[in-house]
């Protein structure tokens, strides 16, 4: 089942198996070649219509990871300096008995104590896994990744519009007039999509570009908007008024279909085509001319690139979008929408985290309370899944970590995070276990098990059964295998009934929630048909009194705001990803993906180090308020004068010196808004090293 | 960018290869002369050739990334491959300089050599003349190999017509020097006669092949200025270090010096003679290295060389 | 026998490098070997900066001064226009990078041969494209197995024969390709770079030799 016959050439290889990647949302599905036993490559599937068999690098390089002479392979039980290796009953013991006596330790207080930071790589069935086992037994602290970065963005759109997802599919873009890439650099982080972005130019859409970097992403668009990092706010609220005043806006539409508007109107009323030029450094004409084209556009998706949510003032640019958008028209039907880069994890799963919580399971309060309560000593254990270094200031994090007394690490090599860990218990890597994903475009995807799992590494989804079965001994579900974990899901989801384990295992592209019956196609394009919002009255919901108005403020820490640190660190921090690594984690240990890298690096423009003397090549220091990190000095014309931009790949622990550097996020400061966190638009310099 | 594929052996392979062929020449026309110094010149070069040539050959197998697989070489004749060709010609030279070598061996030590060190060939010296006859054009071709070998790469400052002049008449030249000092270090006792006889004569026969090989080099430089090529490609070899090399290692050391010590009539003192000849062979030497590592230091590297801009 | 045909689209490629690695993986080429590799040209200020790429392997020349090269036996050219590199018979002397005249061929220091693409005869010969262009997630690579690109593209190499073409956003020489395409070096005038070395010295050595058998006096 899920073996493909045919090969590179016969002789080369033994099998194909059909499986995914483990790395970003676009969740490629993939042809695995397997010889003795080994992964000797991997193909994009054919099949597959988001991607057209398409691959970017990362997912090839689990090729050479997952046989890397570095990986770990047994767990390893630290004592003292040294690391004794142990067995997986053993480890299993000391984890689920260490667990088993907070609760006896504490038993009114034990529900913060015991925490688990997100993601798991494995698949959906070991986040189902994980989450019933702590749920279950009373500890309610699961934190997500979103926590700090995607959540504001997240929040904004539940809030506005019922769902935290995109609004629509990525085949809408087909059926659009406009496509606004929003701070989105697709060609970097989406590499397969570009196709999408083509076929539609092809057909006729007008692309948009917003980003102060000129990227691949900029030879996919028609126009770029290079506004200053962190004030898109203000541009939105500036195309509001500009709209508003002009009347160039739906009025029926919104009198029918949005609340707020009232208010709305009122937040954008100081920002005229001046004021925003002053804040976002374009042209006032620049300013026009856009709302003058979103205007005329019958159908336009926003498509919001990660880097919007990065920034403290992300809700409110968030929800302004979601504003522009609703004055146009531009929220429900074909060829309209908004889309974010997490997009589309399936929803419908509220029956079965009820039915599998402990009955007066406390309510989670987030990563940033459980870092307190780590600050405290509160924190008895730690689950840890991933890096902890994507969080800002690192160094804190690392800190909060020590406190905790014991932490288990479920990763894959020595890294930073093992250094922190009382246990290891390693994982397998994507070929090595079977289980379903999901990705961007809500589809989910089967993944089938292509090679045995090296010594004694140990998938989530078993790790987390065995630990939830162990510390709810009576009431954990006998499930035993990802299938059954999956077919759990679906017994307990109405939404899912049509996404069968039969169906999913023959499909190179997977099927797109909500499938609510046998043989459903699958949802694709607009979440929400005919207008009808996913919130409380069905409309779009502008004004909410937690969140305040819908207005722009400068991010926390920039330079061109108040704080004392404006003056001092006069240039605009942002960073983001390289299309060859996944950010803070394990692609560091990939010979292949140091061929294009090299450390830590700051990307400027000529005319901001002009007055510094710098020169290109030359290793200078970046610094922000909480310290400095050493960085080669590269200049581009491809970026806005008065910002830095700098990777988020290198770390400190592998023996490959180009993946090798510091940690960015041991200089980014902990600045957060209501929901999450800031890695964008603080203020930093440069002096030379 | 920088890509040296072939270094220092292929720099001895040339060097040595071309050294033996003008030594082989030097021991047959040296051969022609009945004076006793010119006979032990004849018979220090004839040894001088094969061991030479040998040298430059485990030199070319040290370059190879699988030297185990040299033989290879000898199962093809691809004639289109300067390579191929060489490979071949330099296996048929090593085997007549050898042969060569044997006939001179003194009949005492020769007849020592099991089985075939007592034919009665080995002391028939027109067979030996024959066959120096037989091996002097194949020892052309050998020196004029390694310049072909260059000259029909992509490489621009080897993509010249004049280098395989340049490479045989500095080959003779090399060749000519080393067997004649070989000669003076070996025989110590017929030094003065070798200084009159062998040496004048070969300081007469400088004094047109020197011209020659200047003249060689001259056109070789020249032939990047004329129109419809690219002047800025012979630039890295005529200027900066390397061109310090050029001009004053392989033109003024490798060619002025030797010349002008040579036109001097009087009696050349044994130090002017070990001058002459050392400048001679360091010249020569020179000449390839200059030309094989600045060749590569500028290639166009043009694909693959992965130029990552953040 | 039709002519296999690799077309690279300099406005669809975004530099992503998954046809530099998904080519070392199917081609078991070790880090640091890059059979095909990627590259970029930026010009112009901002805020009008403009990067393009453009990702060449080898060019499979209709008349590859590789295989004119080889002295081994390890380089051929196919009937089908494809350039086959064989490693088993490859001795590691390095002329055919020293006569390609884009510089192709490289070493592999831990495989003790040199290395170059080979066209994934291993793939194509079962009728699957290459890595490199199974890999690309834009299209920006693609094969034609019949060797008909569409009509209307302009294509650096395309009237030379070359079996990677290159329809690029911007001059060959901006991404340091060689304009006008050059040809085989090895074969072109190599009879008369050695005549141009015979003439001269066979003048010389016959010279020589004259001067070595005449009766003219010799010692002072």
């Amino acid at each position: 089942m899920g073996q493909v016959q045919g090969a590179s050439s016969p002789n080369r290889i033994d099998r194909e198996v059909m499986s995914c990647c483990q790395f970003c949302q676009v969740r490629c599905t993939t042809l695995v070649q397997v010889k003795d036993d080994k992964v000797v490559n991997v193909y994009g599937n054919p099949g597959n219509t988001w991607t057209k068999g398409g691959m970017c690098p990362k997912g090839q390089s689990l090729v050479e990871l997952a046989n890397s002479p570095h990986r770990l392979l047994y767990p390893l039980k630290r004592e003292g300096d040294v690391w004794k290796r142990i067995s997986y009953a053993e480890a299993l013991d000391i984890v689920a008995n260490r667990i088993l006596k907070v609760k006896e330790e504490f038993p009114d207080d034990y529900a913060r104590r015991v925490a688990l930071f997100a993601p798991l790589w494995e698949s959906h069935e070991s986040e189902i896994a994980a989450q019933m086992a702590l749920r279950m037994a009373g500890f309610p602290e699961i934190c997500s990744s979103g926590d700090t970065c995607i959540g504001n963005s997240a929040t904004a759109l539940r809030i506005c519009l019922g769902s935290a997802v995109s609004s629509t599919t990525l085949n809408e873009v087909l059926n659009t007039q406009t496509l606004v890439l929003w701070g989105a650099n697709i060609a970097e982080t989406y590499p397969p999509y570009i196709r999408w972005i083509d076929s539609a130019r092809e057909k006729g859409v007008k692309v948009i570009y917003v980003d102060p970097r000129r990227t691949p992403t900029s030879n996919h668009s028609d126009t770029q908007i290079m506004a200053r990092p962190g004030t898109d706010g203000a541009l939105i609220l500036g195309l509001i008024r500009f709209l508003i005043h002009e009347n160039l806006y739906d009025r029926d539409y919104v009198a029918r279909h949005v609340n707020g508007s009232k208010e709305l109107a009122a937040s954008a009323e100081p920002y005229t085509p001046e004021a925003v030029s002053k804040i976002t450094w374009l042209s006032p004409e620049t300013v026009t001319d856009l709302a003058k084209t979103l205007a005329r556009s019958k159908r336009t998706v926003v498509w919001m690139g990660g880097s919007l949510s990065r920034f403290t003032n992300a809700i409110q640019t968030v929800r302004a979008v979601v504003a522009l958008q609703a004055l146009t028209a531009n929220l429900s039907g074909p060829g309209k929408g908004i889309m974010n880069m997490q997009g589309g994890k399936p929803g419908g799963l509220e029956m079965l985290e009820e039915k599998y919580s402990a009955k007066d399971l406390a309510a989670a309060l987030g990563y940033r309370k459980v870092l307190y309560g780590m600050d405290q000593k509160r924190v008895k254990i730690l689950l840890l899944n991933s890096s902890y270094r994507r969080y800002p200031d690192a160094n804190r994090v690392k800190k909060g970590i020590s406190n905790v007394d014991f932490v288990v690490y479920r990763g894959f090599f020595m890294d930073e995070e093992a250094q922190l860990a009382h246990l290891i218990i390693p994982g397998t890597m994507v070929f090595e276990s079977s289980g379903s994903q999901y990705g961007a475009q809500r589809q989910v995807v089967w993944r089938n098990k292509a090679v045995p799992a090296p010594g004694e590494t140990v998938e989530d989804w078993r790790f987390y059964t065995d630990l939830g079965k162990r510390i709810n001994k009576e009431t954990f579900p006998p499930v035993n295998s990802p299938e059954e974990i999956f077919e759990l899901v679906r017994r307990n989801s109405p939404t899912w009934t049509g996404l069968t384990l039969e169906r999913l295992k023959k499909d190179p592209t997977g099927i797109s929630w909500p499938c609510p019956a046998d043989g459903h196609p699958g949802t694709l394009g607009t979440l929400y048909p005919d207008n009808r919002f996913l919130t409380a009255d069905r409309k779009v919901e502008l004004n909410t009194p937690a969140l305040g108005p819908i207005e722009w403020t400068e991010p926390e820490g920039s330079p061109y705001g108040d704080s004392a640190e404006a003056k001092a660190f006069p240039l605009i921090f942002t960073q983001g990803k390289v299309v060859q690594h996944w950010q803070h984690t394990y692609t560091r240990w990939s010979a292949y993906m140091a061929q294009f890298s090299e450390g830590n690096y700051v990307q400027v423009n000529p005319r901001t180090v002009q007055s510094l003397g710098l020169k290109e090549g030359d290793w200078v220091y970046l610094e922000t308020e909480l310290g400095k990190i050493k960085a080669r000095l590269h200049l581009s014309e491809m970026i806005l004068p008065g910002v830095v931009w700098t990777p988020s790949y290198p770390g400190g622990s592998t023996p490959l010196k180009a993946n090798t550097g510091v940690s960015i996020n041991t200089i980014i400061p902990g600045n957060w808004d209501k929901v999450s966190a800031q890695y964008n638009g603080f203020g930093c310099r440069l002096t030379k090293a | 960018m920088s890509e040296i594929t072939w270094g220092m052996p292929v720099v001895l392979d040339l060097f040595f290869a071309g050294l033996a062929a003008g030594a082989f020449c030097f021991a047959v026309l040296a051969s022609r002369r009945p004076d006793e110094s010119f006979q032990v010149c004849s018979r220090t070069a004839a040894f001088l050739a094969p061991l030479s040539v040998a040298f430059g050959l485990s030199m070319l197998i040290l370059d190879l990334r699988y030297k185990s697989r040299f033989w290879f070489t000898m199962t093809v004749f691809n004639d289109d491959s300067p390579m191929s060709l060489g490979v071949w010609l330099l296996t048929l030279f090593s085997v007549i300089a050898a042969l060569y070598a044997i006939f001179w061996i003194p009949a005492v030590v020769r007849e020592r050599i099991p089985v075939i060190g007592r034919w009665p060939l080995w002391s028939q010296q027109r067979v030996r003349d024959a066959l120096g006859l037989v091996g002097g054009p194949v020892a052309l071709l050998v020196s004029i190999y390694t310049g072909v070998l260059l000259s029909a790469t992509s490489i621009p400052i080897w993509r010249n017509p004049a280098l395989p002049a340049l490479f045989c008449f500095s080959s003779m030249a090399t060749g000519f020097a080393a067997g004649l000092l070989l000669a003076l270090l070996l025989s110590p006792g017929k030094r003065q006669e070798i200084i009159t006889g062998p040496f004048r004569w070969l300081q007469g026969s400088y004094r047109i092949l020197l011209p020659a090989y200047l003249l060689a080099i001259l056109v070789y430089v020249l032939l990047f200025f004329i129109p419809g090529m690219r002047q800025e490609e012979v630039l890295p070899l005529i200027t900066g270090w390397n061109g310090l090399i050029w001009w004053l290692g392989v033109v003024g050391v490798g060619i002025m010096l030797p010349l002008f010590l040579g036109l001097r009539k009087a009696k050349a003192s044994l130090s002017r003679v070990f001058v002459v000849l050392g400048s001679l062979l360091a010249g020569g030497f020179l000449l390839r290295l200059v030309l094989v590592f600045t060749g590569q230091e500028h290639v166009i590297a043009t694909a693959y060389r992965l130029t990552y801009m953040p | 026998m039709s002519e296999r045909l690799i077309l690279f689209d300099g406005k669809k490629c975004i530099r992503c490098h998954s046809c530099e690695v998904g080519c070392q993986l199917e081609n078991d080429a070790p880090p640091g070997v890059l059979l095909r590799g990627v590259r970029s040209h930026i010009k112009g200020r901002f805020p009008d900066g403009d990067e393009r790429f453009i990702s060449t392997a080898c060019f499979h020349c209709d008349d590859p001064a590789c295989v004119s090269s080889c002295p081994a036996g390890a380089l051929s050219r196919r009937a089908d226009g494809v350039v086959e590199h064989r490693r088993e018979r490859c001795i590691g002397c390095g002329y055919c990078i020293q006569s390609c005249p884009f510089h192709v061929p490289q070493v592999s220091p831990a495989q003790h041969t040199m290395r170059k693409c080979s066209f994934c005869v291993q793939r194509i010969d079962y009728g699957k494209e290459p890595a490199c262009v199974a890999k690309c997630p834009t299209g920006s690579l693609t094969y034609y197995p019949a060797g008909k690109i569409p009509e209307g593209i302009t294509a650096y190499g395309k009237a030379e024969r070359l079996h990677m073409v290159y329809a690029l956003q911007g001059k060959p020489e901006e991404f340091r390709l060689p304009d006008p395409v050059p040809l085989n070096t090895v074969t072109g005038q190599q009879v008369w770079k050695w005549l141009g070395g015979l003439a001269p010295g066979v003048f010389i050595l016959a010279w020589l030799w004259k001067r070595a058998v005449s009766e003219e006096e010799t010692h002072e």
